[in-house]
């Protein structure tokens, strides 16, 4: 660990009022950014950029940390309340808040979002002042075949996201890795269906499937609803904010999902999507109740929403120890660093303490002002769930289409995203589940040049992925979840069985 | 009344005739004048905010709104390898946008990835090169160029060597040349693709792979910090960022294979506003700010005029095609 005392003198940089300033206008942007669905924090620091530069550098890099980390408190609003996910992380939140704001409890919802951020980003920045360097070594003993197993664990989730019908979620699975082929494979060189249109060739965006399939469908669905007179308002019942018994059940999933978020933050490529799937399985897995995830039970909420800003705090580990971006987030911030002349690599905590230091320390404050921002305002968010659907409808479409087109300007896109909505729209009448297309869609690229990178690296001998401590680990805990799944299956045939022997 | 219509037709038409004459007119008056930016440039870079040009577009931004020669935005436009922000240059009407190209612009062509040739751009300047870095870890047995190459030869497929981002492109061209040069067959080697620079540096840190082919901007900052070792940098002279690294050449491979950055500008720019760019983009490479730059990126700086950036890439063409279709690359 770094002298304390360079530790400490970061307080003296992070606290000083300009910067204060800066980190609240940082997280202010991005928790906008974050509701907003389609524009990413990618995209809100890029536009940060051409501002700041007049800017002391410290307190430019301050503010746009801020806007990366706001994003991931902001985009729970939109998929709690609305079911339109803002970001990619926000995609299991929306699973069982959605429900949970139908049965008047979005407050409840959006209020353990803003704990659990809270507490996974603080919690994260702990982890990441103490043990920054060892986490690095973790993270570098990361390659190709430990990516592979790692996604292979994190596929045993999709059992967890297939509700009543798993072949309905396996269909739904195969067509996520179908989409995820679509452009040039990185191996090869070789267009995959690319169907001569240039816009595809490097693949469909993860952001335009789910801002079709979620927000875009929703859009249909609620129009569907609203002519057959359908649509109702949720009305809040109860408490506004959390109660005891929500508490209690909230602890546990936050506290793993902290650990969990933090872990596969630090790994570069991983990021805090696959942390917010990875801990919604977790949590169901782990349930007593875990009939009720899917219908709005506050764990599969208190999970997701700690590990994406757990995950966060994880990302910045590679890219200060490294200089390594670990998405695209923080690649756009490793262009800020250049961009001011700061070198960033294994020698930024040498050379230049006051700036690491600095940028961390803040962290550390933008939560706080966060949850301050976040907690008050959850009152004034359920106001929209009383906007009537004939002006919120086309308010979500227009933002949902600015932010795709915001990001790269691209009209293909869009029609894409409309292709989507249809799709999700299609999906959600025949009631195919749409969370593990997602699951497949960010998995299926990954795993697929992770398992060809590996073989080639070890000429086609499959002993690669087992070959280290990490993989064996890895295949350890699939086969043991795996199992676990089983053992539950077959113990619930064997009860209805004896119910029905009793009834005869 | 009827009757009054074709001459008021006739008069219409003589008076939007010499209005369009008079504008094409005073149009070619201004023609032969200098040109200058009138409104906001666009810089157009084929990268996502934070990769590659978009660095050096932001950078140029900068540079061209501190010395006042003009107000820029930097437009990104993601995709097919930069064939879409070309394409979008190459349609555009005036000097007002700019494009940053690298080598994607011609083996975009010669792979069959987009029908764009060069003659849809206006070359405008060559700004600067970059060298590939072959780069071991620290503790790797291989010390020097010459002994990583004997272990090729003896097998060529025993080291696990990464080329970035792409095949066919400038990284993979270093180490085939190098290998070539060694008499190692370059179809032979074990090499790998990750999603970028930065996936290459984890896995070559992680002990994952043998040794990376990367501009040698990847490299620098852990040459520096002891982690790694560059064996050799393909460029013609050494890098005053890296003075103790020596090139290619210096160890025996005749090997110059850089990345080079040129500005392009739309199909068939007029001569005055080339030159009025040719003299911007002069001005804004001899900026303290981009010396900066290409300081700690590991660019050599470097600049020809638009006539001869036109002639450099006629010739990188063709010898680029050789090499692709060596690899059997080529469409």
């Amino acid at each position: 660990m770094e002298a304390l005392s360079l530790v400490l003198d970061g307080f003296s940089v992070s606290l000083q009022p300009i910067n204060l300033w800066y980190t609240f206008i940082g997280v202010l942007m991005g928790t906008v950014i974050g509701v907003l669905p389609g524009i990413g924090p990618a995209a809100g620091i890029a536009l940060l950029i051409p501002v700041s530069y007049g800017m002391n550098p410290t307190s430019a890099l301050i503010m746009m940390a801020g806007v990366y980390y706001g994003a991931q408190y902001g985009g729970s609003v939109t998929s709690i309340l609305i079911n339109t996910p803002g970001e990619s992380s926000s995609v299991m939140t929306a699973i069982d808040g959605y429900q949970m704001a139908k049965k008047g409890r979005a407050g409840a919802a959006l209020a353990v979002s803003a704990w659990g951020s809270f507490i996974g980003g603080t919690i994260g920045i702990i982890a990441l002042t103490l043990m920054a360097v060892p986490l690095t070594k973790i993270a570098l003993g990361f390659g190709p075949p430990e990516y592979f197993m790692l996604m292979a664990l994190a596929l045993t989730a999709v059992s967890a996201l297939t509700g009543n019908s798993p072949a309905k979620g396996m269909l739904a699975m195969m067509i996520g890795l179908m989409i995820a082929t679509i452009g040039t494979d990185l191996q090869s060189g070789q267009m995959r269906f690319v169907m001569g249109i240039p816009e595809l060739q490097d693949g469909i965006g993860f952001v335009v499937v789910v801002v079709g399939l979620f927000a875009v469908g929703e859009v249909f669905i609620a129009i569907e609803e609203h002519f057959h007179s359908r649509s109702e308002i949720f009305r809040l019942q109860g408490k506004l904010m959390l109660t005891k018994e929500e508490w209690r059940r909230s602890l546990g999933p936050i506290g793993r999902g902290t650990i969990i978020g933090f872990l596969i933050g630090i790994l570069p490529g991983a990021g805090a999507t696959i942390a917010t799937i990875m801990s919604y399985s977790a949590e169901k897995n782990m349930s007593k109740h875990p009939e009720q995830f899917g219908q709005g039970a506050i764990e599969g909420v208190a999970g997701p929403e700690t590990a994406n800003n757990a995950a966060t705090a994880g990302a910045m580990v590679p890219l200060l120890t490294l200089g390594v971006p670990g998405s695209g987030s923080t690649a756009v911030l490793l262009g800020a660093f250049v961009m001011y002349g700061i070198q960033p690599g294994p020698l930024l905590f040498q050379s230049r303490p006051d700036l690491v230091w600095g940028l961390v320390n803040s962290m550390y404050v933008g939560n706080v002002m966060l949850l301050i921002l976040n907690l008050p305002l959850i009152g004034l968010f359920v106001r929209l769930l009383y906007i009537p659907t004939g002006i919120l409808l086309p308010l979500v479409l227009v933002l949902a289409s600015v932010g795709i087109y915001a990001v790269n300007g691209n009209i293909v896109e869009l029609y894409l995203c409309l292709l989507f909505g249809v799709l999700g729209y299609a999906f959600r009448k025949i009631d195919i589940p749409l969370a593990p297309l997602v699951l497949a869609l960010v998995l299926g690229g990954m795993m697929e040049q992770s398992f060809r990178q590996a073989m080639t690296i070890s000429g086609g001998n499959p002993k690669i992925f087992v070959s280290s401590g990490l993989t064996i680990g890895l295949a350890v805990i699939s086969v043991l979840v795996l199992a676990v799944k089983f053992s539950k299956v077959i113990s619930r045939r064997k009860n209805s069985g004896e119910v029905k022997s009793a009834t005869i | 009344m009827t009757h009054d219509l074709p001459s008021f037709n006739r008069l219409k038409l003589t008076v939007w005739t010499s209005a369009a004459l008079l504008m094409a007119g005073s149009a070619s008056v201004q023609a032969q004048g200098v040109w200058k930016p009138e409104k906001p440039v666009e810089i157009v870079v084929g990268s996502a905010a934070g990769g590659g040009n978009d660095k050096s577009g932001r950078v140029l931004q900068k540079i061209l709104s501190e010395t006042k020669s003009a107000e820029a935005v930097v437009t990104n436009k993601v995709g097919g390898g930069g064939a879409i922000a070309y394409n979008y240059v190459s349609q555009k009407k005036d000097a007002h946008v700019i494009g940053i190209a690298q080598a994607g612009l011609l083996t975009n062509h010669i792979t069959g990835r987009s029908p764009l040739t060069l003659s849809a751009l206006t070359p405008l300047s060559y700004v600067g090169s970059e060298p590939v870095a072959l780069t071991v870890r620290a503790d790797s047995p291989y010390k020097n160029l010459k002994q990583f190459l004997d272990q090729l030869k003896k097998d060529p497929t025993s080291l696990s060597i990464s080329v970035g981002s792409t095949l066919g492109g400038t990284n993979h061209f270093g180490i085939a040349l190098l290998a070539k040069s060694a008499g190692v067959d370059p179809k032979k080697l074990k090499l790998l693709v990750f999603g970028g620079g930065a996936e290459s540096v984890t896995n070559l840190l992680g002990g994952h792979i043998q040794a990376m082919s990367q501009l040698v901007n990847n490299s620098i900052p852990h040459q520096k910090a002891g982690t790694m070792r560059i064996l050799c940098i393909t460029s013609p002279n050494r890098l005053a960022a890296i003075p103790d690294v020596p090139t290619c050449t210096e160890e025996g491979a005749k090997v110059v294979a850089e990345g080079w950055t040129v500005i392009v500008g739309p199909k068939d720019l007029p001569a005055p506003q080339v030159a009025a760019w040719e003299k911007i983009l002069l001005a804004a490479t001899q900026h303290p700010e981009w010396k900066n730059y290409l300081a700690s990126s590991g660019w050599s700086a470097d600049y020809k005029n638009a006539k001869d950036t036109s002639a450099f890439l006629k010739e990188d063409y063709e010898e680029t095609k050789a090499l692709l279709t060596e690899f059997g690359l080529a469409k």
